[in-house]
């Protein structure tokens, strides 16, 4: 913030001096006109001042954001389409720049003062990109997030993508997990109407083996060359009896399954409804 | 004809769509993944004013030389795949991906493609490519799985925003003027931007002419499908020219094959190419990598007998690390490039602005090391991304110079996808495969006994029985230095009988390849986990010490190699990494990096960067210093913030 006032200030003075400058050079040929000057100065520092106002009014409003992830074919921008604009896509590819666009609301809400300036940001799941930009958007924004939407393929939810999920939320849940109180998580199994899908029950349970045998493998794992603040291991509060437990974390872990391809995402709305009221 | 054709953004939103049958969006996907995404192999930049060679042949990138390499060693067998590298060394930075798989799909699939006729239109391609070098579009080509893609990138100035246009159509089917097609669609596209009917109707007439083209290729092609029969059928084992068609047809006809394998010189150097593709493609696809590495747990050091050293360079990490951060805050008002002045923002950042920054900033990262040429690529993928961008408010261009380059090394140091070894151990434990065997490879004194003995160390507090078998039988002393540390390591361990050294004293190199064997029957005869194999330290550009690797490889066959490179080393590094990736024959490769001796040289980590960027390969470790916990994983932004202080 301090920088920020040196910043402004220097920025006036600025704005200042060259206005004298000109001025200078105008008083010199409209003298009439030399009244004119100093409302001129003001209306000026006026603007600038309101601009200044607005940005840090932008940077501390409320906005509250609800972040997609997932593995890749999760089904991620075809939901974030759902979201912001009530219809899917003719097809997707693999995302490469994340995207954010406003909720779109139902008629009942559209004027209601909550339920504005909610934001929909649909990340890429390639991991270098999730270190691009999923990582830094956790690290900077972590306060606007509202929710995380984790997306699962269940129809095709094996031992092997069981691991790569369970990573994943590893991750995830350990920076969130960082913030007092957590963020809410809602775990979403797409597909679930197919022949090969898993249970949402089943689901959990294999993922909460999984993550707990990944945290015992991470604590005997190698320090980092950056011994920071922010490797720390929050996920412990999480272990009790040696198990990982998604109800003993400070955020809320909602499980929920449907297809957004058959317009069955209405537990997600819901989800989302509530968790902007909250 | 084409099987789709797609208009899509970066977000993953598809914005038209023409698929006359199946839906093929996994070669899209493909593309994604290999080509914009995993494009580690940036271009070098020709003619910048730091270049120690101003020459633009001269001015050939390490990687860019590499794949030279790669193409004088496949000229004797295949003569087409020069062609292919001529071309698209022309043009955008991502296609050697695209031709590695070229030359897969060649061998897969359009086993009848006449090298003649394509050599002409290759021709004709380089110069539409030519014809097309415009600042907002990118052509190139892809292959994947007996489908060719053409893509076209085109660039919104004005928004920074990007538009891909690709078309997907059989290998087997050659296009006339893809790229003409492209760059049409492209001004359709643009032109009926709202109204996606008319488009659609514009692109269906488009397409009928296309179609009429492909009809005469095809006339054409069967001619010349009947032509280079007679060929292969006359001179089979004869002279270069035959080879290509030869070799081509040899991946139909399986006798054929085999014979050449007898051959030895011909299909040596054919074998050497298409695994040298097998190679690259499984290093971008497959390469297991560590993901995050600030999620590695911190207990590691609690416990430790050796604990009061490592916490004092623990400390001393973090003096560094705060050094940074004061020097980060001072730089903020320009202490790095302090001639550029301040802008308030909102400023269009324009050619002349990035090529002042531009100066400085090389110059910059070859203070840290960074090679000049690898300097100059970062730098030209940093222009790419500024130009025509606009400053944030109160950020300077300087900074947000700064910002993109940071961006862009972050790029280049995360991995693809995440290594955990642990994970993997436990894996192959479980499943009762037999212990899991690392080796560690580098140059003479680089460290690799030291690091070895390190994750000794490290894999004996996680409860795996260790062997660690000494397979330098060259250097006098390597046995005894690796029994001293087996034996001080036997003190250190929890358990009693954890680790063991196997060793067999000192001799030529096929005892190199026995000893390494002998370890691992013995170390599953013995109920061990892992495998650990300490070679001997050999210079990178003497094929002579370099060959035995080879063997060493394909006896031993360990789960992961190792390249141990030391920091202090500087431009070298780009060779010593490309020669050791290259050492281990066709379809092996290095699987990634340790760094030593990270304590001796502050900041100036560029060797890093040098070695990432030469081979892809990602680096896992870094030693920071004597004793046995001295060993980290390196996380991408401590790596990224000591590059740019």
């Amino acid at each position: 913030m301090d920088a920020m006032d040196v910043l402004e200030e220097d920025l006036i003075a600025e704005a200042v001096s060259a206005i004298e400058t000109e001025v200078e050079t105008y008083v010199g040929t409209h003298k009439l006109t030399s009244l004119i000057i100093p409302f001129l100065v003001t209306l000026i520092l006026i603007i600038i001042g309101g601009y200044l106002m607005k940005k840090h009014s932008l940077i501390t409003s409320n906005k509250r954001s609800f972040v997609i992830c997932g593995l890749q074919g999760s089904g991620k921008t075809n939901l974030f389409h759902l979201l912001t604009n009530g219809k899917l896509p003719i097809l997707t590819v693999s995302t490469l720049e994340p995207k954010s666009g406003d909720l779109l609301l139902n008629e009942e809400f559209t004027n209601h003062k909550t339920f504005q300036d909610i934001e929909i940001i649909d990340f890429p799941a390639n991991s270098k990109l999730k270190n691009l930009y999923l990582l830094p958007y956790f690290h900077d924004k972590i306060n606007e997030i509202q929710g995380i939407i984790y997306m699962i393929d269940s129809s095709n939810f094996d031992t092997k993508s069981c691991h790569q999920v369970a990573e994943d939320l590893f991750e995830i849940m350990n920076i969130t997990e960082g913030k007092p109180n957590g963020i809410d998580f809602m775990i979403f199994a797409n597909k679930n109407d197919l022949f090969t899908s898993k249970k949402t029950n089943k689901i959990k349970e294999m993922l909460e083996s999984e993550i707990g045998k990944i945290h015992q493998l991470k604590l005997r794992s190698l320090n980092n060359v950056e011994d920071t603040d922010d490797d720390k291991d929050n996920l412990d509060i999480a272990t009790k009896d040696g198990k990982f437990q998604f109800q003993l974390l400070d955020g809320n872990v909602d499980f929920a399954e449907g297809n957004i391809f058959k317009d069955k995402y209405s537990k997600i709305m819901d989800w989302l409804y509530e968790k902007i009221v909250n | 004809m084409i099987d789709q054709f797609l208009i899509f953004d970066p977000s993953g939103t598809v914005q038209f769509n023409y698929q006359p049958e199946k839906n093929y969006t996994r070669i899209v996907n493909a593309f994604i993944n290999d080509i914009l995404i995993n494009e580690r192999k940036m271009r070098y930049v020709e003619g910048s004013e730091l270049a120690d060679t101003t020459n633009n042949a001269q001015n050939a990138s390490a990687a860019a030389e590499a794949e030279a390499n790669d193409a004088l060693t496949n000229k004797n067998g295949n003569e087409e795949e020069n062609e292919e590298d001529n071309e698209d060394s022309d043009d955008e930075s991502d296609n050697d991906e695209g031709d590695d798989d070229d030359d897969d799909d060649d061998e897969s699939n359009k086993g009848h493609v006449k090298s003649e006729k394509k050599r002409h239109k290759k021709n004709d391609e380089d110069e539409e490519i030519q014809k097309y070098v415009d600042s907002d579009i990118s052509l190139g080509s892809y292959s994947y799985d007996g489908h060719n893609l053409k893509y076209l990138i085109w660039t919104n100035d004005e928004s920074k925003s990007k538009v891909y246009f690709t078309m997907i159509y059989p290998s087997l089917i050659a296009i006339k003027k893809p790229y003409e097609f492209l760059k049409n669609i492209k001004i359709l596209y643009e032109n009926s931007l709202d109204d996606i009917n008319k488009f659609e109707m514009f692109f269906k007439l488009k397409l009928n002419d296309i179609a009429q083209i492909v009809k005469e290729d095809e006339k054409i092609e069967i001619i010349t499908l009947e032509e280079s029969k007679n060929n292969s059928s006359t001179s089979v084992n004869n002279k270069k020219d035959s080879k290509v068609i030869a070799s081509k047809k040899s991946r139909k006809w399986n006798p054929d094959g085999s014979f050449y394998e007898d051959d030895g010189k011909g299909s040596g150097a054919l074998d050497f190419s298409s695994s040298l593709s097998n190679d690259k493609q499984t290093s971008f696809n497959i390469k297991q990598l560590v993901g995050d590495k600030s999620m590695f747990g911190t207990k590691t050091s609690e416990g430790f007998l050796v604990n009061d050293l490592s916490d004092e360079m623990n400390k001393i990490i973090i003096s560094s690390k705060k050094k940074t951060i004061e020097k980060e805050k001072k730089s903020a008002t320009g202490s790095a490039f302090s001639f550029l002045k301040n802008y308030i923002g909102g400023k269009k950042i324009s050619k002349d602005d990035v090529s002042k920054i531009k100066t400085a900033m090389t110059q910059h990262l070859i203070k840290k090391n960074v090679s000049p040429n690898v300097a100059n690529s970062l730098m030209a993928e940093v222009e790419k991304d500024l130009i025509g961008q606009t400053t944030e408010s109160f950020t300077s261009i300087e900074e947000t110079a700064k910002k993109s380059l940071a961006k862009q090394l972050r790029k280049l140091l995360t991995p693809n996808s995440s290594i955990d070894l642990l994970h993997e151990i436990q894996e192959k434990r479980a499943n009762g495969k037999g212990p899991y065997s690392i080796s560690v490879v580098g140059v003479n004194g680089v460290g690799k006994s030291t690091n070895l003995s390190k994750l000794a160390f490290w894999l004996l507090q996680n409860d795996y029985r260790v062997l660690v078998a000494a397979c330098d039988t060259f250097r006098s002393g390597a046995v005894e230095q690796l029994r001293t540390h087996v034996n001080n390591l036997v003190q250190l361990s929890p358990k009693k009988k954890q680790i063991e050294l196997f060793e067999s004293g000192y001799g030529g190199a096929d005892l190199v390849a026995k000893i390494a064997t002998g370890a691992i029957k013995y170390a599953k005869e013995n109920g061990f986990d892992v495998v650990l194999m300490d070679t001997a330290g050999r210079r990178h550009n003497d094929s002579h010490l370099m060959a035995p690797l080879a063997s060493f490889a394909k006896a031993a066959n360990p789960d992961k190699i190792i390249m141990v490179g030391e920091a202090l080393v500087g431009t070298d590094s780009v060779l010593q990494a490309q020669n050791f990736n290259k050492a281990f024959g066709a379809n092996r490769h290095l699987d990634f990096f340790i760094i030593s001796k990270c304590d001796t040289v502050g900041d100036l980590i560029g060797s890093m960067v040098n070695m990432v960027f030469a081979t892809g390969i990602p680096i896992l470790f870094v030693g920071t210093g004597q004793t046995y916990t001295d060993i980290r994983t390196l996380s991408v932004n401590w790596a990224v913030d000591m590059l740019m202080t």
